[in-house]
């Protein structure tokens, strides 16, 4: 799809270079980090090093006698102001400090604050605590056995570590198709625990000024107005006095959506003591204790007949929640949007239940671009399709086009009650069978598997779900998911837009810039985007789950278009015609048969504030609050090629095709940068990251010297191809592409290496698929060199 | 997290007199740098401490050993010892079996099989150095057992305790850098 404005204009499908890119690579951004006032106190915690243990005693003696050191918060103190505890996004309650017990490493046991972040340090070396250790919940299943030591003894009516049992789809339907279906298979996967690791970790200054009332906290926020209203709820702040300002945010990721006990402390701080107080965490306290992602142990059964066609899905998932049910999902939504796991394909019955459990580590579970648990949904069906066609000795891809939803059947209402809005999975799936050239790479494979040579080819056919959501059944907390776009035009022609979105390195402050200046004839140049200030952006739910574009972005071409409808009646007036004499062409207004009689945006804006209609308000701006009418839907055909060494059991991913389609594309240049990351992240989840504990819950990796994230030196080649469906419902037909890349992978890779693996008997390697699994497998084979 | 090792060493001295140095806890501790016995509650039960250092981190662990299984005939002895450290950064116990056998040549040899239990800050962070920083304390212990125990037997004093009770921090180090190349050029036969 063609850009139809010119290069300089820069509208919709210009590769126009990132505007945030300037201040970033000159080291002049402005980070939380970097906020500083003069008086400025600094936090730090001091942290459980146990899994489970009961608090007997701390002892903050020593540490008051450091010198910088100003207090030692714990949990009796907050207790005093009803802080120690606080609400979750998924409606649980999360410690802000420990009380009674500790429920993981790393928790959060007391806070010192000093005037230097150093002293600060210093004090928590200082701070004496008695632990009295418990047994400990590591294994999820071992959580639900009878006998198992109750976790959230602080909550009354809790008897076991279950949190929630959810649903979706039809039971009984689907068990019915199942008795009678001539094939069953069933395949079991564990999606390992893995956590974003922003390059940026979290914090957050509160800066309290008791002589005006006014709270200023500078947050690592992904959703600044969803955050001040929760610390209004929580506590008791008032938001006309209480400005969240979420700067310039070095990756989210979904990691900066909870609410952390470090940026209440911080606030209580400031609130207490009439100072500004920074909190900043250090890398390993971002990877030991904030929310993490995954963690989904499933079993998924297709029935099928003899022939490939799918006949139904059942899926059973044991999701490990951590020690409090902390996860970012719509409130309806305990399993957020797993039940998009009938993922591209047309099957008449699907089942899905989730059993949630409290265990004794970090809390969180929603994050790393999973759209809300798409990840966990697409990996296990697109996993299971892999086993299915093995089952049946056909095609991966030939059972895949048997069963994809056709483009005639769009709208597709899915047997889980999703309507999905668009979609060519045949077209995405040849272009990418096309670039790969896939014949021959079977042909290369049979060759090389006579000799003994493993080679694999794996493929994912994703279709994921975002743009969350419908005001109708999507909240968080509350909080209805539209979102608002604000847009002023100044007298001499130039746009401030305003957003309740937030950038964290997804480019709004040139693609926005571009809605605008497709919708309005304004050089993308002239116009410039705000986001994240609570005390100027309209009210928003923040990015995550790529809802941006699909939200946003169609509060933001509406309220372009609302603007336009003003300007056309200014335009006719100053052009001496009726409004149904005018039309937009070209991107500006024009006389209907008279080309030389136009009137630019620029030259109506002037208007707008010096020569209006009689009986119109001056001025030229307005605020558009949107209620998506439905989510989008982008999908993709990602295929990859892996050779296995039999000496090492390493595997080089020789290539990898990513077709993707996201409908309209605002900005190719900076789809391409989303897919290229989202990629990097999937393969770094299939190949090398998981977050591992021991059995008495001591994590075993939680610094970069063995949490790994892929080099320039291990990371593939990515191909990229794409296709474009528009969505009927946006307003720009643009579905949003940041989550898809990270949907889709890994179950490419995976496939890959089994199916390099199968004809040995090789049906499924959990993630992360290390050199190390592998060559135990080439070893029991018999095959390793 | 778990830390299984099976030693052995030998002294050039009579089994009954490893025996009799063996089965005094506050004879033995002292081989151990950095502990330390505080008191005994009583013949068969104690109060100690051990100071350790492990690059970054510090710890000093205070608790309790107890002497469960004592046996002169078959000269067997199982110690269980149990502390955590007073700042509250972890706790650690420890089951250790150990066997005198009587050598041909007049000597002893001593095996022992001790299972260790480390939770906390040390399983966090040192887990990856835990045995190789086990085996240089091992090597350390068998040396100033046999020193202490040679100047035991003459009746002379024993040495005094090293000044400084933590660890070498270079010494340990050096043996957890040598013990890693050793394992990556193939050179570490115990290793599985």
């Amino acid at each position: 799809m063609s850009a139809t404005t010119s290069k300089e204009m820069g509208g919709v499908g210009q590769s126009v270079k990132r505007k945030e890119d300037a201040r970033f690579i000159q080291g002049k951004g402005n980070y939380v980090e970097d906020i500083y006032f003069p008086g400025m106190t600094y936090g730090a915690f001091v942290r459980s090093p146990y899994a489970h243990a009961k608090i007997k005693k701390i002892d903050s003696s020593k540490a008051m006698k450091v010198p910088g050191v100003l207090a030692v918060v714990t949990a009796k103190e907050l207790a005093a102001h009803k802080l120690d505890w606080m609400p979750t996004i998924a409606g649980d309650t999360q410690a802000v400090l420990a009380g009674d017990k500790v429920l993981f490493q790393s928790q959060e046991v007391a806070f010192v604050v000093a005037t230097s972040q150093a002293q600060a340090l210093d004090g928590v070396e200082a701070v004496e605590v008695d632990y009295e250790e418990l047994p400990v919940v590591i294994d999820p299943f071992k959580a639900l056995e009878k006998g198992a030591p109750i976790l959230r003894t602080d909550k009354k009516d809790q008897k076991s570590n279950l949190i929630f049992h959810w649903e979706a789809g039809d039971a009984a339907a689907t068990d019915k198709v199942f008795k009678s279906a001539p094939v069953v298979v069933s395949q079991k996967t564990h999606y390992q625990r893995v956590h974003p690791a922003p390059m940026e970790t979290c914090g957050c200054v509160a800066n309290h000024n008791p002589a005006t009332g006014q709270t200023d906290i500078y947050m690592t926020s992904q959703a600044p107005h969803a955050h001040r209203t929760v610390f209004a709820l929580v506590a008791g702040l008032k938001e006309h006095t209480t400005r969240v300002i979420a700067p310039d945010i070095g990756g989210g990721f979904g990691n900066k959506v909870p609410v952390y006990p470090g940026y209440v402390l911080a606030t209580v701080a400031s609130l207490l003591t009439g100072l500004p107080c920074k909190w900043i965490e250090s890398r390993s306290e971002n990877l030991q204790s904030t929310g993490f992602a995954r963690d989904y142990h499933s079993v998924t059964e297709l029935a099928a007949s003899k022939d490939g066609k799918i006949l139904a899905l059942r899926v059973k998932t044991l999701a490990d929640h951590g020690a409090f049910n902390a996860q970012a999902n719509p409130s309806k939504w305990p399993a957020g949007l797993f039940s998009i796991c009938t993922g591209s394909y047309d099957i008449g019955a699907a089942s899905v239940a989730v059993d949630a459990v409290y265990t004794n580590k970090a809390p969180g579970g929603v994050a790393y671009r999973c759209s809300f648990r798409v990840t966990e949904a697409s990996y296990i069906i697109e996993r299971a399709v892999d086993t299915l066609a093995r089952e049946l000795k056909m095609d991966p891809v030939e059972l895949r086009q048997k069963n994809f939803i056709k483009k005639e059947q769009f709208p597709y209402k899915s047997a889980t009650g999703w309507e999905y809005d668009s979609g060519d999975y045949h077209r995405a799936m040849q272009v990418a069978l096309d670039k790969v050239g896939y014949a021959a790479l079977r042909k290369e494979q049979a060759e090389k598997r006579a000799k003994g040579e493993l080679m694999g080819i794996g493929i994912s056919s994703f279709t994921e779900i975002v743009g969350a959501g419908p005001r109708k059944d999507f909240d968080i907390l509350g909080l209805s998911m539209n979102d608002g776009c604000e847009i002023r035009i100044h007298p001499t022609g130039t746009a401030t837009v305003r957003l309740g979105v937030k950038s964290q390195g997804q480019a709004h402050e040139t693609t926005f810039g571009q809605i605008v200046a497709e919708e309005l004839g304004i050089p993308v140049d002239n116009i410039v985007v705000e986001e994240g200030d609570t005390a100027t952006a309209p009210y928003g739910l923040g990015t995550y789950g790529s809802r941006s574009t699909p939200v946003a972005g169609g509060a933001t071409a509406l309220a372009a278009r609302r603007i336009r409808e003003k300007a056309k009646k200014i335009a006719a007036f100053l052009l001496e015609v009726s409004e149904n004499d005018l039309e937009w062409k070209d991107h500006r207004f024009e006389v209907k048969g008279a080309p030389g009689k136009t009137k630019t945006m620029a030259e109506v804006a002037f208007a707008a504030y010096t020569n209006v209609p009689p009986g119109m308000e001056g001025g030229l701006e307005t605020t558009y609050y949107y209620d998506p009418p439905n989510f989008t839907f982008p999908f993709g055909t990602y295929i990859a090629v892996v050779d296995i060494d039999k000496g090492t059991g390493e595997f080089k991913v020789r290539r990898f095709v990513a077709v993707d389609d996201a409908g309209t594309v605002i900005n190719p240049m900076v789809f391409e940068g989303q897919i290229h990351g989202g990629l990097a992240e999937g393969f770094a989840i299939a190949t090398m990251q998981e977050i591992r504990f021991d059995e008495g819950g001591n994590i075993q990796n939680g610094t970069f010297m063995d949490y790994l994230l892929p080099t320039a030196v291990e990371t593939p080649h990515w191909e990229l191809g794409n296709t474009v469906t528009p969505s009927p419902h946006h307003p720009i037909g643009a579905k949003g592409i940041g989550e898809s890349p990270n949907v889709g992978s890994p179950a490419a890779i995976v496939n890959a290496v089994v199916d390099a693996l199968s004809h040995l008997g090789v049906t499924n390697i959990d993630m992360p698929v290390t050199p190390w699994k592998v060559w135990q497998i080439l070893k029991e084979k018999g095959i390793a060199q | 997290m778990q830390v299984t090792l099976n030693n052995s060493f030998t002294v050039d001295e009579p089994i009954d007199r490893v025996w009799d140095f063996l089965s005094d806890p506050r004879k033995v501790a002292p081989c151990m740098p950095g502990a330390e016995i505080l008191e005994a509650v009583s013949a068969t039960e104690y109060k100690g401490a051990i100071k350790m250092k492990l690059g970054p981190l510090s710890v000093k662990f205070d608790g309790e050993i107890t002497i469960e299984h004592m046996d002169p005939a078959t000269h067997e002895i199982r110690i269980v010892g149990r502390g955590k450290d007073s700042k509250g950064t972890g706790s650690a116990s420890m089951v250790l079996k150990g066997r005198l056998t009587a050598l041909p040549g007049g000597g002893t040899e001593m095996t022992s099989e001790s299972e260790t239990t480390i939770n906390g800050k040390m399983a966090q962070f040192g887990s990856r150095m835990i045995q190789d920083v086990s085996k240089a304390l091992y090597a350390q212990f068998t040396a100033a057992f046999a020193e202490r125990l040679k100047a035991d037997t003459a009746g002379r004093p024993a040495p005094a305790a090293p000044q400084d009770n933590a660890l070498s921090m270079g010494q340990v180090a050096g043996a957890v850098v040598k013990g890693a190349f050793n394992r990556l050029l193939g050179k570490d036969k115990e290793k599985a």
